[in-house]
């Protein structure tokens, strides 16, 4: 593991696996008329 | 290895993409409900009264009074369980996002199944008021229903008086149960939503009858 990252590198891969957190989040919204039974 | 750790991250994040899923489906959607609800209490306050034919004994509403999708149809209210709600004209998915669903008779703007083939009844009317509403999602409006006991009173508004109903039976069927959408000429009040909580499987009913 590379210690010697900046900040800057950092605060980027986390910003990226937010981004696929709420993307992932937002699909399943997308889909949940499909997903979910009607009247649950 | 690093493909591992890689992966591992991708997991982490999509594990919590789902959290955030199922966050919003509990809770989130209960704020649209909630802004509906308000804008729903807000129309029916606003409401002209609904006139009966003087001449009748029995409770009449007449054919003029027939909301569409999604709209307001009366306020009901179950002290035993803290609920209090405006119930909307329509079982369909949309209308039930808004809050618990009169069930209607077939008429534009409503399809089978998510309709009776005969006429809708309204409380006070001597028939079966048949409301549906969500078991968890969307406010979760009917979360305790099940809490309910015989004696237990159930109040509507409407614009065209107030009705009092007392629970009578609590039972449980299969999703598709033809014993629930029926036509029925006794006054009576019926309650359908999801059973068990989370789940889609089964039917719980709650049957109530008309005492003042």
């Amino acid at each position: 593991m590379n210690e010697n990252r900046s900040w800057k590198s950092r605060l980027g891969e986390l910003a990226l696996w937010a981004s696929v957190a709420i993307a992932t989040a937002v699909i399943l919204v997308l889909l949940s008329e499909q997903l979910l039974p009607e009247n649950f | 290895m690093r493909y591992v750790r890689v992966a591992g991250k991708l997991l982490i994040s999509v594990g919590c993409g789902v959290l955030m899923f199922v966050a919003w489906t509990l809770w989130g959607t209960g704020i649209y409900t909630s802004q509906q609800q308000n804008a729903l209490a807000e129309a029916f306050a606003g409401a002209p009264p609904v006139v009966l034919d003087p001449g009748s004994e029995d409770v009449a509403v007449p054919e003029s009074f027939r909301p569409g999708p999604g709209e307001h149809a009366f306020k009901m209210s179950i002290p035993t369980i803290d609920f209090e709600q405006i119930v909307v004209e329509g079982v369909g998915s949309d209308a039930l996002k808004k809050g618990p669903g009169h069930y209607p008779e077939c008429r534009p703007g409503f399809e089978r199944p998510l309709c009776t083939p005969f006429e809708e009844m309204w409380p006070g009317e001597n028939g079966r008021v048949i409301i549906s509403g969500h078991r968890t999602t969307y406010g979760a409006p009917f979360y305790n229903l099940d809490k309910l006991k015989r004696g237990d009173e159930i109040v509507t508004e409407t614009s065209w008086g107030d009705f009092t109903y007392k629970v009578t039976i609590k039972t449980i069927v299969e999703p598709d149960s033809p014993l629930v959408v029926i036509k029925n000429d006794e006054p009576e009040l019926v309650l359908t939503t999801c059973n068990p909580r989370f789940s889609a499987a089964e039917r719980l009913i709650v049957y109530a009858e008309l005492v003042t």
